[in-house]
């Protein structure tokens, strides 16, 4: 519920509904790069800004 | 090292410029300021990855996205008062913390000034004690190339 969030952060709505269009356009951009992106560590980057709910674990360490 | 995050930071960037030319209309100040918090993890990444980035150009360029360039030297400056406290860093990060910092101090003047205000009146609480006692061993305000007029060691 981000507009919640916003607004928890004492934004005015207009404010905060800007803040919500910013963060799914990020997203978005994200998605449209990641389409186009070859280097894995950018890409993962790409994934967790498209993601940001999403969890990421850690790499598994070989023993 | 660096290299690497130069590319990280620049689609980091590029993201959030595309979400701020998504706004028709004029961007909020307090909705930038929040875009700016947002990113603000990613300029502490930076400098523990030896990245110096540019504050100036970072902040033009949301500026730009936002249609907002008239406020430059406000939101770079917020921009500064968003990075990790010395302590946080080792040696060589505190130096690109330091290069990060001239950037802004060349261009506008005050910013070794004001963040060092800020470093003396607060402390970072979000430090856990074995991180913070270790960053105190490996750094000091020494490690800082700030002019020694601007920059009194001995009080800290």
């Amino acid at each position: 519920m981000p507009q919640q969030d916003s607004l928890e952060r004492g934004l005015s709505p207009r404010a905060s509904q800007q803040l919500d269009q910013v963060r799914a356009g990020r997203e978005e951009c994200a998605k449209e790069l990641l389409a186009k992106t070859s280097s894995g560590t950018v890409a993962n980057r790409l994934k967790k800004i498209a993601n940001p709910n999403e969890l990421t674990l850690p790499p598994r360490q070989v023993v | 090292m660096a290299a690497n995050f130069a590319e990280i930071f620049e689609v980091e960037l590029q993201c959030w410029c595309y979400g701020l030319t998504n706004i028709e209309d004029r961007v909020e100040r307090r909705a930038l300021n929040e875009v700016v918090k947002d990113f603000a993890p990613v300029f502490k990444e930076a400098i523990e990855n030896l990245y110096a980035f540019d504050p100036i150009e970072t902040t033009r360029r949301l500026l730009t996205a936002a249609r907002c360039p008239e406020l430059e030297k406000e939101m770079t400056f917020y921009l500064l008062s968003l990075l990790p406290f010395p302590t946080e860093l080792n040696g060589e990060q505190a130096k690109i913390l330091n290069e990060i910092v001239l950037k802004v101090e060349r261009l506008f003047g005050g910013a070794i000034q004001r963040l060092q205000r800020k470093w003396n009146s607060s402390s970072p609480a979000r430090v856990s004690a074995p991180r913070k006692a270790r960053a105190h061993s490996e750094t000091s305000f020494e490690n800082l190339s700030f002019p020694s007029s601007l920059l009194d060691i001995k009080k800290l």
